[in-house]
């Protein structure tokens, strides 16, 4: 036994004791899965810290003491067997796993103290973890497909748990199982064809020079993408993220599925495949489109949970496209985006459920005024929300910041469109949190419908605040932090430090966070100066009227959901967004209506009658003998 | 060892014979139960006892040597297939306890559950072909009395739909036998493949061929000879369901085609085109069917058809490997083969789970038909694990068996260099994937409707039924390894010593 096996048997086990505890003693659960994920992370930092250690490196390939192997299944091209080997890349996404894995354990066991299926939350959790782990650190790629498999199931199951959710729940496995399939059909392809040395993935490098070496890329791309979830199989998110406990979506369409999604990508695009370059444009594109096409949903929605589904949705396309540039600075900028996401919305996502928790709702039309109520939720909201709307110095402004050189450097005609792409996502983004930040925080306060009405108990608020700090050390030490978490996988990836690198050097380079830090703060400390010594104070306040006609007491709320309606009512974009909504670029729908149709042809034809399927199975056998003979 | 095979057809025959002899009381009734589930673990017992030699059995039955005397071979395939029933029986029988009690007459249905489980036994265990004609009549004939033995207009209408097309299947077989007996002079199958080893291809064991795939892709269910599967199925009671869909349609269909096509003919080009040209469109047609359904039972009837698909596609690409045009890679065709036969015992188990979780929801709901339905998860808590299980084990989900048996199918698909059918073969498990989605949602997610608030969960001996067979699906995945060495790869090497290996295995030489 090393320490990665250790931390894969852990959250094993304590799934399947979690699980057997669920019905009796679900408190109990809950408590083995927020116990099995810190122990978990004590042998995850030991496989972390001797990964960083350069003698423990070299013999990874063969030493004893980080290799575990066991075949299972001997395929004749190659063997499914249990082989894992620790990689920085692999180590970065271990990590945060077991971060959120153990924040969103410790915010559920309050958040979910009163849910009839807490139970089977912690085990679901528990299992997560292991498909995860399963992913990283596997060097057997049909063992990286049983990981990733097992984390659709898991959060099928998870979704689950409301019954709300059975439908959203339906789509996800729809739509991610369609692309695990096909991971299936990609790796079987590249084994079957001597593409890759057995099922290895350390020891293959695959070019891509035949369509079918093409086509495989594209359904490990389209399986990473849709995990992420990235335009255009992202349908599954937005639902999943409005019908699911918050704490789910915090979990995994926040976090894991990020950490997940964008390691295969950059693991698949930047590793084991070596891309022809118009592929690195076609994943900017989709980048770009990604960012665009989301934030417009966001800014016209309805529901907090909803409307926070379509933003991390938005923002996958700023890790795609910084990965699509393919230049260090821009992978750098998409796998330190890839850390900011997953911190900033699963933050957000544990805000929307302390908000839910104490509103009774999450509809936007319905909140309002929580700032007095819930003051610390208020904080966490706002640090999250500027920072994935990248404003500066937090975390979000620093990786796009890495993500905008990236695109830039792209050059040509591209470059400075996907640059201008990202940058209008940016102000959008930020436009739409104004909004969210209006409806839910600001205006008079209004009577909670079916909410407990009580402040964020200790449990929640604990992960939210841890979050949102490491939100702030990330943005404002962005250089230690990618010094120490994202440099060395990129390393790894090939990309060494030697090569020009627009804004890496953080300390001294085109964005300094900490002088920009000071120079805000000052900024901030003039406009209070001006305000105290300037005339401001003597405005006159009066109550509120219009057309000359008073209110009464209560200042009238008027809610933030309108802000951008002039946006449904422009030309052309205006219908895109109505039929987005109705699903009209949906895969799911669409393959959906042409199933009916084929299945509606041949049910026509299976009519009941007896001597229409005898004439069948006699014409069978007429084709069969003329087979056989011609 | 030889001396207990004649058990695994004589005990059941035996029973089947004895049960209406025990009366119409209460009493004799639960006598016949009793005694078929004694059978039941006997049959099990000896199934596993087969195991202690990987030696090939012979026994000759009253002591006559060929070509007068009939004989029972044992292989690698037939102990896999012996295992695969009576464990689906078993299941099946611990599930009846509690089952039938809303029925009458259940002497008559012990008497004829029993007469099928020999008959399917005895088309497993002989080693020869008009025997195997005899014993796939009895088998047939008592799945035609078990279809109809809720005697409601529908099962009546199915029944007699199945014993229609059924008897068609029946009389090609028969005409293929005949036309076998007159090429060579012999029954007995090793002595057949021994004799049609020497000569070339003909005219006439052309038409016996085209008659046998004819007749056992119709027990098999193979589109376009399916067409009873989806009445018959679903019309007999849950058990029977699980019988007639786990194991019936293997053992008369897909194991008696393959016996022939490897083991007496030897495997052709044009069988194989033929036999993959079969499975991939069952695999397709049937699983477009399934996603339209809305009859729970009806969907699995439908599933079925696609799941035989799976297992004849791999089979038939094997034979394709092995035929005078294929490329003779044993070891690729001993993975299809695996990845076929691995598929066959999956399918038992996770079939025969699901039918019987639909008998538990209908039995327990009063429906079967899915938008009824609802919430279940909480209500029948024991059922919905269950059913959840065999669902996610025919979407091939990991880490159930389901899963592993397609990879080996998709992955050896792949190698043997048809890229066309390997993307068939995943299109189909995610469409599996989205129907059995369907049946989650509306079965055990989501609300529970007000009508059936007060269902509770199934006896006992219900639950115990399928937690046998769950138990097989949620380990066969993990042990697959394990399940390869003893029980797989000996039946996949089975089919791969073709008829000339058979033929040497099995033939008379000298006498008993």
């Amino acid at each position: 036994m090393n320490a990665m096996t250790i931390a894969l048997a852990i959250p094993l086990a304590g799934g399947l004791l979690a699980y057997v505890l669920s019905r009796k003693a679900p408190t109990l659960s809950a408590v083995i899965a927020f116990l099995g994920s810190l122990l978990a992370a004590v042998f995850v930092a030991q496989v972390w810290s001797g990964e960083a250690n350069p003698q423990l490196l070299a013999p990874l390939a063969s030493g004893p003491g980080w290799l575990a192997r066991f075949a299972i299944l001997d395929l004749k091209a190659g063997s499914l067997e249990l082989v894992f080997r620790a990689t920085r890349l692999g180590n970065l996404g271990a990590v945060g796993t077991v971060f959120f894995g153990i924040m969103i354990a410790l915010y559920s066991m309050t958040a979910l103290q009163s849910h009839p299926e807490r139970g089977r939350f912690g085990a679901f959790l528990l299992w997560t973890l292991f498909g995860a782990f399963m992913v990283f650190w596997a060097d057997n790629l049909l063992v990286v497909l049983l990981g990733w498999e097992i984390v659709t199931l898991m959060l099928y199951l998870l979704v689950n748990t409301d019954p709300e959710g059975s439908r959203a729940a339906e789509k996800s496995y729809g739509i991610l199982g369609f692309t695990d399939v096909g991971l299936l059909l990609a790796i079987s392809f590249l084994v079957a064809s001597g593409k890759t040395r057995g099922f290895s993935v350390s020891q293959s490098t695959v070019y891509v020079g035949s369509p079918g070496v093409a086509i495989a890329y594209f359904l490990f791309l389209a399986a990473a993408l849709a995990k992420a979830g990235a335009w255009p199989l992202h349908t599954w998110l937005p639902p999943v993220a409005k019908s699911s406990p918050a704490a789910v979506s915090a979990l995994l369409p926040a976090s894991l599925d990020k950490l997940l999604g964008i390691y295969l990508l950059a693991r698949v695009s930047l590793d084991l495949f070596v891309l022809a370059p118009w592929m690195h444009t076609v994943l900017m594109i989709i980048g770009a489109v990604t960012i665009l096409s989301a934030v417009l949903m966001a800014m016209v929605q309805h529901n907090l949970k909803r409307l926070f589904g379509f933003h991390a949705v938005s923002q996958v396309g700023y890790m795609v496209l910084g990965i699509g540039t393919g230049s260090a600075v821009g992978v750098l900028g998409g796998l330190f985006h890839m850390v900011n996401h997953a911190l900033y919305k699963s933050g957000l996502f544990l805000v929307a459920g302390s908000v839910e928790r104490h509103a009774g709702t999450a509809e936007l039309d319905e909140l309002g005024g929580l700032r007095r109520a819930l003051p610390w939720t208020f904080g966490v909201a706002l640090i999250t929300a500027f920072s994935i709307s990248g404003v500066p110095p937090l975390n979000g402004f620093a990786s796009k910041w890495l993500v905008y050189q990236g695109a830039l450097a792209v050059g040509g005609f591209l470059g400075p469109l996907l640059f201008t792409v990202a940058v209008f996502g940016s102000a959008l983004t930020l436009a739409s949190f104004v909004k969210v930040l209006h409806s839910v925080f600001w205006g008079p306060e209004r009577q909670p419908a079916a909410g407990s009405a009580k402040p964020e108990p200790l449990g929640m608020l604990l992960p939210m605040l841890l979050i949102a700090t490491l939100c702030i050390v990330l943005g404002v030490w962005a250089g230690p932090s990618i010094g120490v978490w994202i440099a060395p996988a990129l390393e790894e990836l090939g990309y060494g430090l030697e090569s020009p690198l627009y804004g890496l050097d953080l300390e001294r380079g085109l964005w300094n966070p900490l002088f920009a830090v000071v120079l805000l703060a000052g900024g901030v400390v003039l406009g209070l100066l001006l305000y105290s010594v300037g005339g401001t104070r003597r405005a006159r306040t009066v109550d509120p009227f219009m057309g000359g006609e008073r209110f009464g007491a209560r200042p009238p709320f008027y809610s933030g959901t309108h802000f951008y309606v002039t946006i449904q009512k422009l030309p052309f974009l205006g219908g895109l967004l109505k039929d987005g909504e109705a699903g009209a670029f949906d895969p799911y729908r669409w393959a959906g209506l042409l199933g009916g149709v084929v299945v509606g042809a041949l049910r026509a034809l299976h009519s009941g009658l007896l001597n229409l399927y005898v004439s069948w199975a006699l014409l069978g056998l007429a084709v069969l003998v003329l087979a056989l003979v011609l | 060892m030889t001396n207990i095979l004649p058990l695994v057809v004589a005990l059941p025959l035996g029973a089947g014979f004895l049960s209406p002899l025990l009366g119409k009381s209460r009493r004799g009734e639960s006598m016949a139960a009793l005694l078929a589930l004694g059978i039941g673990f006997a049959n099990l017992a000896i199934s596993v006892a087969l195991f202690t030699t990987t030696e090939p059995l012979v026994y000759w039955i009253g002591f006559w040597n060929a070509p007068v005397g009939i004989s029972m071979a044992v292989d690698g395939l037939t102990r896999l297939l012996l295992l695969t029933t009576s464990l689906v029986a078993l299941a099946a029988l611990v599930f009846s306890i509690a089952y039938m009690r809303r029925f009458t007459a259940t002497g008559l249905y012990y008497s004829l559950l029993m007469l099928m489980v020999a008959g399917m036994n005895g088309v497993i265990v002989t080693g020869d072909l008009f025997n195997l004609y005899v014993f796939l009549e009895v088998a047939s004939i008592s799945s035609y009395g078990l279809v109809a033995f809720g005697t409601e207009h529908e099962e009546l209408e199915a029944s007699f739909k199945y014993l229609i097309l059924g008897s068609i299947g029946s009389l090609f077989i028969l005409l293929g036998i005949g036309i076998l007996y007159n090429l060579t002079g012999q029954l007995n199958m090793a002595l057949v493949a021994d004799s049609l080893a020497g000569r070339g291809a003909n005219r006439a064991m052309t038409l016996a061929a085209a008659f046998f795939l004819m007749g056992f892709g119709l027990k098999a269910a193979l589109v376009p000879f399916h067409a009873w599967l989806p009445d018959a199925h679903p019309s007999a009671p849950a058990p029977i369901s699980a019988m007639l869909s786990g194991v019936l349609i293997k053992a008369s269909g897909v194991y008696a085609l393959a016996r022939i096509v490897f083991n007496v003919m030897g495997p052709s080009a044009a069988h194989a085109d033929v036999l993959t040209a079969l499975g991939a469109l069952s695999m397709v047609v049937g699983v477009f069917l399934a996603v339209g359904q809305w009859d729970f039972k009806r969907l699995l009837g439908y599933h079925s058809i696609s799941q035989m698909g799976y297992i004849v596609l791999a089979i038939g690409v094997a034979a394709q490997v092995m035929s005078p045009r294929g490329s003779g890679d044993e070891a690729l065709a001993g993975l299809l083969l695996f990845g076929g036969l691995f598929h066959l015992f999956n399918h038992a188990a996770f079939k025969s789970l699901l039918f019987l979780s639909s008998g538990s929801l209908e039995q327990q709901a009063g429906t079967r038909m899915l938008k009824e339905l609802g919430g279940m998860r909480r209500r029948m808590p024991v059922t919905a694990f269950c059913c959840r299980i065999g669902a996610l084990s025919i979407a091939g989900v990991p880490p159930f068996n389901g899963f592993f048996s397609k990879l080996v199918i998709v992955v050896a698909l792949a190698l043997a260099g048809k890229w066309l059918l390997a993307a068939l073969a995943v299109f189909v498990a995610m469409m599996t994937l989205v129907s059995f989605l369907k049946v989650q949602r509306t079965v055990l997610e989501g609300e529970t409707p007000e009508r059936l608030a007060g269902v509770r969960e199934a006896p006992y001996p219900m639950q115990s039924g399928m937690l046998i067979l769950a138990t097989v699906c949620l380990l066969g995945g993990p042990l697959v390894v394990w399940l390869r060495g003893w029980l797989l790869d000996p039946a996949a090497a089975s089919l791969l010593t073709r008829a000339a290996g058979y033929a040497a295995l099995f033939s008379p030489r000298g006498g008993p």
